[in-house]
């Protein structure tokens, strides 16, 4: 009898092997006496398991619990009962964080790691967001666990990731031909279903902060759920962006659609192409996305052209935009047409340059950020020839000549644009128009320049249609300009569509 | 408490993080008892609560609600039993057992402390060193070697005094019980 013992014991502690599972079975299966025991024995192990959790009071524990444990379970509840949590945000974690919990980053590992060895089914877990949604699915959602580890006793690391500059994204493959970009840096963790889901999803993004690019080609079958403190997401095919701030989460879907889940309404939300929807207190809005035409080239550079524009691309979806790509060799007049920005590539070609006129490129009333220089006569932004537009050689600062206006976006004096000394691209701009950074020690060429709506231009263009902007991006440059240099294209982009 | 459920009830969601807080350790006894691994037990935890909030507004006010939500909790557990019960693990003869056990609240909540009392008189009987054990292992929740070090013995010592205490559990808790314990469940 003491062998069944033993046995269960074994069991209880994990530790028992196929051909002792065997014997078990054999020996309780033969003697009622042993079946009476191995009942028993596990029943003694349940008791001693659960005396860890001591029978509570019903007096309200109204402040976050020293437990890790026991806090994430209270975020992961209330975000499943839909309201964001206050308690475990990267950003807004008070106690916590800087508690017991300062090693905030290596978290969901830490978890993982101080747990190895111990009983199984004592492990904290750490992966609550996902848990409590994983469970309020039902027995279908709980299959796909224990998700990417698939080992017992792991869990899913929720982790900032972060490109290494100059690289402003990094890559990440999903599976089921989908693809993740983290735009800079996000908080995140990433779960595949063990199983073919029932409900089709076959991976699960936890994001907790940050902005990602999901792209999936149509035709599969499977979707990709994201779980932010504000609610659920669900894409299939197509290309979306997922924003995580503290306040709400945002998808800009690009194509294809998304839905999302609430639970005030009986059907998701669907949110078609070229839509964003703003997720936030258990609502969802949805508007139609802004649309930008991103006029791309070939310009034989040292740096692929493709690569310069990229850069560009991704910077213009993640500051909300849906953007269309056209090759400066197919740019048609109606491209311009219901867009709310034209952005001009450093490395457009120079066959633009005889059609500017036909293309009724330089009087369209769309705002038009130019970071082409031999393209700035042509829309009547500086006078004709080499004196009046170009680029500099071997210099990485830019000074701050209007530190007032929104496209100084509050630098002043000199600032370091670029990581490396290299050309900055110029413009000598006519009076019409504010000169915000120049060139260092040479006031005249403007680095960042622009006119507003109706201030006079320079033949051709009598007065600006639109806002017009120059902005210094040059092709072989654009890979070191450092963040003050994407602060100021921000601020470039966002004054030239705010009117 | 009543108070709490009222703010709750009227949109204060937020509050219902005390709810978690509070009973949890109350919920966690019961979905421990399946001894299932940890994931299925957090999610069973987890799940709990998020029905206790959707049928909060059925609980009635005046009523035991730490009990009301135990017996959340045993619903969920008897379903994942019933489920489990189906699939021939290794824990399938038990957890068929703790279902026939789930069969009624008041006897699930009557056992359970009887077996806690029970249990916690017989540690009393343990040897310092035995119980010291087990308090690590089970309370501190600590792996063996970590044990072995804080009683100064080698681990495979350490998880014989373990194993020999639990086996002493056993034979001391089937004495005391009242009932038979487990005659009906074979």
């Amino acid at each position: 009898m003491e062998r069944v013992l033993d046995l269960t014991l074994k069991l209880a502690d994990e530790g028992l092997t196929a051909d002792e599972q065997g014997e078990l079975e054999r020996l309780i299966e033969a003697e009622p006496l042993a079946r009476r025991r191995h009942l028993q024995m596990l029943e003694v192990e349940a008791a001693l398991r659960s005396t860890r959790h001591a029978r509570g009071s019903d007096t309200l524990l109204t402040t976050p619990s020293p437990s890790l444990e026991e806090e994430r379970r209270v975020a992961a509840v209330l975000q499943a009962i839909g309201r964001p949590s206050r308690l475990f945000s990267w950003k807004r974690g008070h106690r916590l964080r800087t508690g017991a919990l300062a090693a905030g980053a290596a978290l969901a590992v830490a978890a993982a790691v101080l747990l190895i060895g111990r009983p199984a089914q004592h492990r904290s877990d750490g992966r609550s967001t996902v848990m409590a949604r994983a469970a309020s699915r039902g027995p279908a959602a709980r299959r796909e666990q224990p998700g990417i580890a698939g080992r017992r006793g792991w869990s899913v690391a929720v982790l900032p990731i972060e490109a290494a500059s100059p690289a402003d994204h990094v890559n990440l493959d999903l599976g089921d031909s989908a693809s993740l970009e983290v735009r800079g840096r996000a908080v995140l963790g990433i779960e595949r279903a063990a199983v073919a889901p029932d409900d089709g999803i076959a991976s699960r993004v936890t994001l907790e902060e940050g902005t990602v690019a999901f792209q999936r080609p149509a035709g599969s079958p499977a979707r990709t759920a994201f779980s932010t403190p504000h609610g659920e997401v669900l894409l299939r095919s197509g290309r979306a962006l997922v924003r995580v701030t503290a306040e709400q989460t945002r998808v800009d879907v690009v194509e294809g659609e998304a839905q999302i889940p609430l639970r005030t309404e009986s059907r998701p939300v669907v949110v078609a192409a070229h839509h964003s929807a703003t997720v936030s207190d258990g609502r969802a809005v949805v508007v139609a996305l802004p649309s930008a035409l991103f006029i791309t080239g070939h310009d034989p550079g040292r740096v692929p052209s493709r690569l310069v524009d990229q850069l560009i691309w991704r910077r213009l979806e993640t500051l909300g935009f849906g953007v269309d790509l056209v090759d400066d060799r197919d740019l048609r007049a109606d491209h311009l047409q219901n867009r709310s920005l034209v952005v001009i590539s450093p490395a457009v070609s120079g066959s633009i340059h005889g059609r500017i006129q036909d293309l009724a490129l330089s009087s369209a009333r769309v705002p038009i950020l130019c970071s082409r220089p031999t393209l700035f006569p042509d829309l009547g932004m500086t006078g004709p020839g080499k004196s009046n537009a170009g680029f500099t050689n071997m210099k990485t600062y830019v000074t701050i000549a209007d530190p007032g206006h929104p496209l100084a976006t509050g630098f002043e004096g000199e600032i370091e644009v670029l990581d490396a000394a290299m050309n900055i691209g110029w413009g000598v701009p006519g009076p019409g128009a504010t000169r915000v950074a120049v060139i260092r020690d040479r006031a005249d060429h403007a680095a960042v320049f622009g006119y507003d709506r109706d201030a006079p231009m320079l033949p051709p263009v009598a007065r600006a249609p639109a806002r017009r902007v120059g902005f210094f991006l040059h092709p072989t440059a654009i890979h070191f300009s450092n963040a003050r240099a994407w602060q100021l294209f921000d601020a470039a982009v966002k004054w030239a569509v705010e009117e | 408490m009543n108070e709490l459920i009222r703010r709750v009830l009227a949109g204060e969601a937020a509050l219902f993080g005390s709810i978690v807080r509070t009973y949890s350790p109350d919920v966690l006894r019961i979905v421990i008892l399946m001894l299932a691994d940890r994931v299925l037990t957090e999610n069973i935890v987890q799940q709990t609560f998020v029905n206790v909030y959707e049928h909060l507004h059925e609980f009635r006010q005046g009523e035991d609600f730490g009990r009301w939500v135990r017996a959340i909790a045993r619903n969920l557990v008897r379903d994942e039993l019933r489920r489990s019960a189906r699939e021939r693990g290794r824990m399938a003869r038990y957890r068929s057992y703790l279902l026939s056990k789930f069969s009624s609240d008041d006897e699930a909540e009557r056992r359970e402390q009887r077996l806690a009392d029970v249990l916690s008189g017989c540690r009393g009987k343990l040897s310092p060193v035995a119980a010291k054990a087990l308090r690590l292992r089970y309370e501190e929740e600590l792996p063996f070697n970590e044990v072995a070090a804080a009683l100064g013995r080698s681990p495979e010592a350490t998880r014989q005094i373990v194993t020999r205490a639990r086996m002493a559990l056993r034979q001391c808790m089937q004495e005391q019980m009242d009932e038979p314990w487990n005659e009906s469940s074979i």
